[in-house]
C-alpha cells in the first residue's frame, strides 16, 4: 500500500497505489482522518492504482463523506477501475459520491 | 472438479489476509479470469471477517477449500464460532440519501450481488458457508 499526498487547484489528491482490504483500509482512513483534521475542505481521491476495494474500504470512504459533508466540504473519488466501481455501484455509493473520469475533471467539479 | 486450494488454520482476523491472498494465487494458477477471481476473493474477505469479529469475536478455527470446474468455482469456509447464518441478513439501504446510509453491513450484501449462488448450513459445532460462482 503507497498513499501519497498533493496539494493542487485548492484541493488534496490523494493517490492511492495498493489494495484497499482489511488490512490496507485502516492505513487509508489514517491518511483521510489526517487530511481533514488538518481542515481541507476538497479531498479528490485517485484509484488509477487500485484494483481491489472490499467493505472495509467503503467504510473509510463513507465516514469520511458525512464527515466532510458535516463541515461543508467535498470528497471526490476519480479513475475508478471496473472492479472497484462495481463494489461502489452494488453498495449503492454511486448514487452518493461524486466519481470522475480523471483527477483534471475532480478539481473542476 | 479440481481442489485448487485446501487449508485448516488456527489464529485470528490476520488469517483472513492469508486465506484471501492464497486463494487469489490459486484461482490465478488455474487460470480463472481476474474479475471472478476478485468478487470470489471479495466473498471470501467479507465472510471470514464476520466469522472472526462476529462469530469468534477474537481467534478460532477455520477451514478452506477451493474447487474448481470447467464451469463453476467453489469455495467453502468452515468454522466452528457459534451458530450463524449469514444468508438471512437483511439487505442494508442502499438507495437512500447520504444521512440514512449506515456505515457497515454491507459485506453480505455484496456477496450476495456477485455470487450465484450463496449458502449456509450447521452440521454439528460447526458452520459451514459455501459459494459458487459460474467461470
Amino acid at each position: 500500500m503507497k498513499i501519497e499526498k498533493e496539494g493542487k487547484d485548492g484541493a488534496v489528491v490523494v493517490r492511492i497505489a495498493g489494495r484497499i482490504d482489511t488490512t490496507g483500509s485502516s492505513e487509508v482512513s489514517d491518511a483521510i482522518k489526517e487530511i481533514i483534521e488538518s481542515g481541507e475542505k476538497k479531498i479528490v481521491v485517485n484509484f488509477s492504482q487500485v484494483e481491489y476495494i472490499s467493505s472495509s474500504g467503503l467504510r473509510v470512504f463513507i465516514s469520511a463523506l458525512k464527515q466532510l459533508k458535516n463541515t461543508g466540504g467535498s470528497l471526490i473519488l476519480c479513475d475508478l477501475k471496473p472492479f472497484v466501481y462495481e463494489v461502489f455501484d452494488l453498495a449503492g455509493f454511486t448514487r452518493i459520491f461524486v466519481i470522475c473520469d480523471t483527477v483534471e475533471e475532480a478539481l473542476k467539479a | 472438479m479440481k481442489e485448487v486450494y485446501e487449508a485448516e488454520l488456527s489464529g485470528g482476523e490476520e488469517l483472513v489476509a492469508t486465506v484471501v491472498t492464497a486463494v487469489r494465487e490459486a484461482l490465478e494458477a488455474a487460470f480463472i479470469e481476474s474479475h471472478t477471481s476478485q468478487q470470489i476473493q471479495l466473498s471470501c474477505e467479507e465472510a471470514l471477517t464476520n466469522t472472526f469479529l462476529h462469530g469468534y469475536r477474537g481467534s478460532g478455527w477455520i477451514a478452506v477449500r477451493c474447487l474448481v470446474s470447467d464451469e463453476e468455482v467453489t469455495l467453502i469456509l468452515s468454522d466452528k464460532a457459534r451458530a450463524f447464518d449469514p444468508t438471512l441478513v437483511a439487505d442494508p439501504d442502499t438507495k437512500g440519501d447520504l444521512e440514512d446510509r449506515p456505515i457497515g453491513g454491507l459485506g453480505v450484501h455484496l456477496i450476495r450481488e456477485m455470487m450465484d449462488s450463496f449458502t449456509y448450513r450447521r452440521q454439528e459445532d460447526t458452520n459451514i458457508i459455501t459459494f459458487v460462482k459460474r467461470r
